[in-house]
């Protein structure tokens, strides 16, 4: 499993296409926090959490033979633990509504936050949905503005759109504008 | 300052501390039980099992159709040189065996020769057909070419 580590996403893929379960294990180990921290993200529920990790990997392992890499895995993973997170939520009864499941829960703040955090907690509770997803794409789940368009399946234009706003409104925030200092 | 410029400033999306932060922000992470990590292990063994399967089943079915296209070329090619043999074999005598033929019985064999003799003997009208050396008259060189082929094809047979 250490080779395995040290491996691009490239040539797990390609391994895992070869029958190396090796290669299937590594990719599971290398995103599963990344997938079950985007999964309560998203259901605010540990234990559906847990139920969308396991769901999104069953997805994913079903692609091969014949998976093609075609940008970052979290591209293509994203959009499968997000449909899965509000499918669950709609099972579990904690939807009432197109706006509710579509909504991406505004994180909370941690127990020990620093009040800096606990105030950018807050303002991200107030970004529209749409902004706060793609200001979380590219600052907590690092994926470049091509990718997240296609991750969500929208226009790149509409990526830098609401970026633009999501940070202009970080900016005009006197507890966040320090962030945009020199 | 509020920045009057509507561009997306690509610096700001460089800003670690603004990312560390929003990282900081969310929720503590979800801690996964060792259960599902054996689980996701059997799933991840059974992934690597059935790709295995998918690709042998899939070089199997190649390697099927590859024999079974042989197969079929095979049969198509010896049909065709059967049926080549065949008609081969059907073919008429060539027109030297039938001229030999002088009794017309089907076949060149010996008596073709004496009865070509006989008549040359008898000094009987010959047809010209048995010029069968070419040399513009029937002659005893023309008996001898039907006996040459009558011992040349054992029984005579054509």
């Amino acid at each position: 499993m250490a080779e395995a580590d040290r491996q691009s996403d490239e040539q797990l893929i390609a391994c895992a296409n070869s029958g190396d379960a090796e290669a299937f294990e590594a990719l599971y180990a290398r995103y599963r926090d990344w997938v079950v921290g985007l999964a309560y993200r998203f259901t605010r529920n540990r234990d559906d959490a847990l139920d969308v990790l396991q769901e999104t990997f069953i997805y994913f392992f079903g692609k091969f033979p014949g998976f093609e890499l075609t940008a970052q895995l979290k591209t293509f993973l994203y959009p499968a633990v997000k449909n899965l997170s509000i499918r669950r939520r709609r099972k579990a009864g904690r939807f009432t509504g197109l706006g509710d499941a579509e909504e991406a829960i505004p994180a909370k703040p941690s127990e020990n936050a620093e009040a800096a955090r606990s105030e950018l907690a807050a303002l991200l509770e107030s970004l529209p949905e749409g902004e706060r997803e793609v200001l979380l794409l590219r600052f907590v789940d690092g994926l470049k503005l091509e990718e997240i368009s296609q991750a969500l399946e929208i226009p790149l234009g509409t990526v830098k759109s609401r970026l633009h706003n999501a940070l202009g409104r970080l900016r005009d925030d006197p507890g966040t504008r320090k962030y945009f200092e020199p | 300052m509020e920045s009057t410029n509507r561009q997306l400033d690509m610096h700001d999306l460089e800003s670690d501390r603004l990312a560390a932060d929003l990282k900081g922000a969310m929720e503590a992470p979800v801690e996964v039980p060792s259960h599902i990590d054996e689980e996701m292990r059997s799933l991840a063994q059974s992934s690597a099992a059935r790709v295995v399967l998918r690709r042998t089943a899939r070089w199997r079915w190649t390697w099927t159709a590859v024999a079974a296209a042989a197969a079929v070329l095979l049969v198509v090619g010896l049909w065709h040189t059967q049926d080549r043999a065949t008609r081969r074999s059907a073919t008429p005598p060539a027109p030297a065996a039938r001229l030999e033929d002088i009794d017309g019985s089907g076949a060149v064999d010996i008596l073709d020769a004496f009865l070509l003799a006989r008549r040359i003997e008898r000094r009987t009208a010959a047809d010209s057909r048995w010029d069968l050396n070419g040399d513009g008259k029937v002659t005893q060189a023309d008996v001898d070419r039907i006996a040459l082929i009558a011992v040349s094809l054992g029984r005579g047979k054509s």
